[in-house]
């Protein structure tokens, strides 16, 4: 994790890095509104919408959550294989369940009072969102240790 | 692959209901204010020991008790103005002081429930828990502190403010070692907290459960 922090910090991945991903979050989140019927667009890394506007910020990116993931699977002690199963499996799901939470923030900041789209913001931003992080982990470190047993004579 | 992933759903889901009804309770103002009154007892005479060229006091504000008030004055410059009254013959002297806001629930409270929602639905006995509970809501406790004082450092040297002329080389460390202390690097020192105050070798292998067989979720009942 600290390598992922020291990254994820740095004016490198800040100025050729981050803009990018966020605006590319925020195109999709924007077509998962548009296919649910809100009229929604993209400024940036804002979606904005005639009512309410949200802006992906570091931090909104899911990565620290993926970070978590990545770090976990990285130094249990499993195969090339189970690793690269398990690293493309974990980052797909939580790349597209942050898509899904930056819309359904969208949508909590539209009905709801900004009180509550902060409470969401970081119940469900932060600490459920890092809690799916762990799910998975040992989700996939159960699935490690199942291999291993079929696998032992 | 459905045998895996349903006791890390029913694990999950258990985790949300926790998280959601504990979190409720947190918000609901007479908690609020407890938790909120708890934190500030020691926490105000600590920054006033580590930042002892400020008068400092914390309040509590919001109708959640979700946010802290910081208010602080310099000592220097509050002897200066109690010099210059007595030089003036003045009885009374106004000293301007500033203040500034900390979201607590962000800071505290929401970290706090998560941290305790880890440790009950852990598999280890109510005795660990409890003990799991205590130690590492000081450690976080310890660690909200050290954020604090982190943020008052660098404020105080604000020229504005100017409590504080720190050495350059330190107050960037100090400004760097703030930079990562965000709200989500919170849910991450809570979780290396947890690892730390309650994972050991043989609740690891409960949690993954023995000889392979399913782990997250299958302690929950016993």
């Amino acid at each position: 994790m600290a390598v992922f922090y020291a990254i994820y910090f740095s004016t490198f991945y800040q100025t050729h890095f981050e803009k990018p991903l966020v605006h590319g979050q925020a195109v999709i989140g924007n077509l998962l509104l548009n296919l649910f019927g809100y009229d929604t667009k993209v400024v940036g890394s804002a979606i904005v919408g005639a009512d309410f506007s949200v802006d992906i910020q570091n931090g909104c990116d899911g990565l620290e959550a993926i970070g978590i993931l990545v770090s976990g699977i990285l130094i249990f002690p499993a195969s090339r294989k189970q690793k690269v199963t398990g690293l493309i499996w974990g980052v797909g799901v939580l790349a597209v369940l942050n898509l899904f939470r930056i819309a359904a923030l969208y949508l909590a900041g539209l009905y709801f009072s900004k009180t509550v789209f902060e409470i969401l913001h970081i119940q469900g931003g932060f600490i459920i969102f890092t809690m799916i992080s762990v799910v998975l982990l040992f989700t996939w470190m159960n699935w490690v240790a199942s291999q291993s047993l079929k696998a032992a004579p | 692959m459905k045998a895996l992933l349903i006791p890390a759903l029913r694990y999950f889901a258990l985790f949300i209901v926790l998280y959601g009804i504990l979190t409720a309770i947190s918000m609901t103002p007479a908690v609020g204010e407890f938790c909120n009154r708890i934190y500030r007892k020691p926490t105000e005479p600590i920054l006033a020991a580590l930042l002892p060229k400020a008068y400092l006091q914390i309040k509590a504000e919001g109708a959640l008790y979700d946010t802290l008030r910081i208010e602080f004055a310099s000592k220097a410059q509050v002897l200066e103005q109690i010099a210059i009254a007595k030089k003036t013959g003045q009885a009374m002297t106004r000293i301007d002081g500033m203040n500034n806001l900390v979201n607590f629930q962000n800071l505290f409270t929401s970290f706090f429930v998560f941290l305790v929602v880890l440790v009950l639905l852990s598999p280890v006995s109510w005795q660990q828990k409890v003990k799991g509970i205590v130690i590492g809501t000081f450690i976080y406790y310890l660690h909200t502190v050290f954020k604090l004082y982190l943020v008052e450092l660098i404020y105080f040297n604000e020229p504005n403010i100017a409590i504080y002329q720190t050495n350059p080389t330190l107050l960037s460390i100090a400004k760097g070692i703030r930079y990562w202390m965000t709200v989500s690097t919170n849910a991450l020192v809570v979780l290396i907290i947890w690892a730390v105050v309650i994972l050991k070798k043989d609740n690891w292998q409960a949690l993954l459960g023995r000889n392979g067989k399913l782990g997250i979720g299958s302690n929950i009942k016993s």
